[in-house]
């Protein structure tokens, strides 16, 4: 169960992870290079910090199987 | 060390950057005043490549070739910007940066291999080695046993690459934002930026599905040697802590001697 939970989180992480990538093309778009890449910076943070979590996730569940 | 793969991962790069900046750096060399600074942007990507291939690093040849298309960009004559004017040339552009970056994982797979050896000899080292790993990985073992895991981040891929082709082409806002930011070459604009996210998007999918999928069990293992490394720190700081604290006892208890007298 805590895998499964910590697993949702991480896909939480991903799904959310696009409202960065269409802000950074936003910005890119009104040519506020520094926001774009700040944006874009949030962006990879979420999508790593998500990947790792539901790592964490899929490790839990492989031990209690 | 530089081997087979890592050769034909260059082809794809090369024909990358003759697309964009051939023409441009051509005409630079042909001119009686040759701008060096011109030229040194344009084969910049060039000598980044070249770096990335001599060292043998997978992020110098991906992020650093990539990053190293920028400067050019920047000083690249509006005439020459032509080959990211035709929805097609963008459409090649794109294969071109995937075939790249594909090219790259695939090498990346061997170098991980490498050093998944020396991981390997120092997870024997505290007794948690399970088993040789020998050669490459074929692709549907690395999915083997955790199709869910990966078909859910599959769907996270799909769903980032309908957000980034939403809002680089049919988002009303944005293109009125184009439209006023980049009067007269918004098609540029827009194919810029759509080669760029696509960059952007290869990487997600790199991050989040091709290298999980390469380490899993690398990355259980490597979990495991840090949790041990851990508790052995962790004996080890606690052993120090009694040290010192009988240390300050006796101290303590010598100073309370001294007063006492």
């Amino acid at each position: 169960m805590r895998g499964l939970i910590y697993d949702i989180i991480g896909l939480g992480f991903m799904f959310a992870s696009g409202y960065f990538f269409y802000r950074c093309v936003e910005f890119l778009a009104q040519k506020d290079y520094v926001a774009g890449l700040i944006a874009l910076i949030a962006g990879f943070v979420m999508v790593r910090a998500g990947s790792e979590i539901s790592k964490l996730g899929l490790f839990i569940q492989r031990e209690r199987s | 060390m530089v081997d087979k793969r890592s050769v034909w991962m260059v082809v794809p790069g090369i024909a990358i950057w003759a697309q964009l900046f051939l023409g441009a750096a051509l005409a630079e060399l042909n001119y009686v005043d040759t701008r060096m600074l011109f030229l040194a942007a344009y084969f910049l990507p060039l000598i980044v490549m070249a770096v990335g291939f001599w060292i043998g690093r997978t992020g110098w040849l991906q992020i650093g070739f990539v990053g190293s298309l920028l400067p050019a960009f920047l000083v690249l004559p509006k005439e020459d910007h032509l080959a990211l004017d035709d929805p097609l040339a963008v459409l090649w552009l794109c294969g071109l940066v995937g075939l790249y970056l594909v090219m790259g994982t695939d090498w990346f797979s061997g170098a991980r291999l490498e050093s998944d050896e020396v991981e390997h000899e120092s997870l024997a080292s505290v007794g948690l080695e399970e088993g040789a790993n020998g050669g490459r990985r074929p692709v549907a073992a690395m999915f083997s046993g955790h199709q869910q895991h990966f078909v859910s981040r599959f769907v996270v891929s799909l769903w980032l690459f309908c957000v980034i082709t939403y809002a680089v082409f049919f988002d009303t806002g944005i293109q009125a934002t184009i439209r006023a930011a980049f009067g007269g070459s918004e098609q540029i604009a827009v194919s810029f930026l759509a080669v760029s996210m696509f960059f952007v998007w290869c990487m997600v999918v790199y991050m989040m599905i091709v290298v999980p999928a390469m380490n899993l069990e690398y990355d259980q293992r490597r979990l495991q040697l840090s949790t041990v490394a851990m508790a052995q720190t962790r004996v080890r700081r606690l052993a120090g802590l009694r040290i010192f604290v009988l240390v300050l006892l006796s101290v303590a208890a010598g100073w309370a001697v001294f007063f006492v007298q």
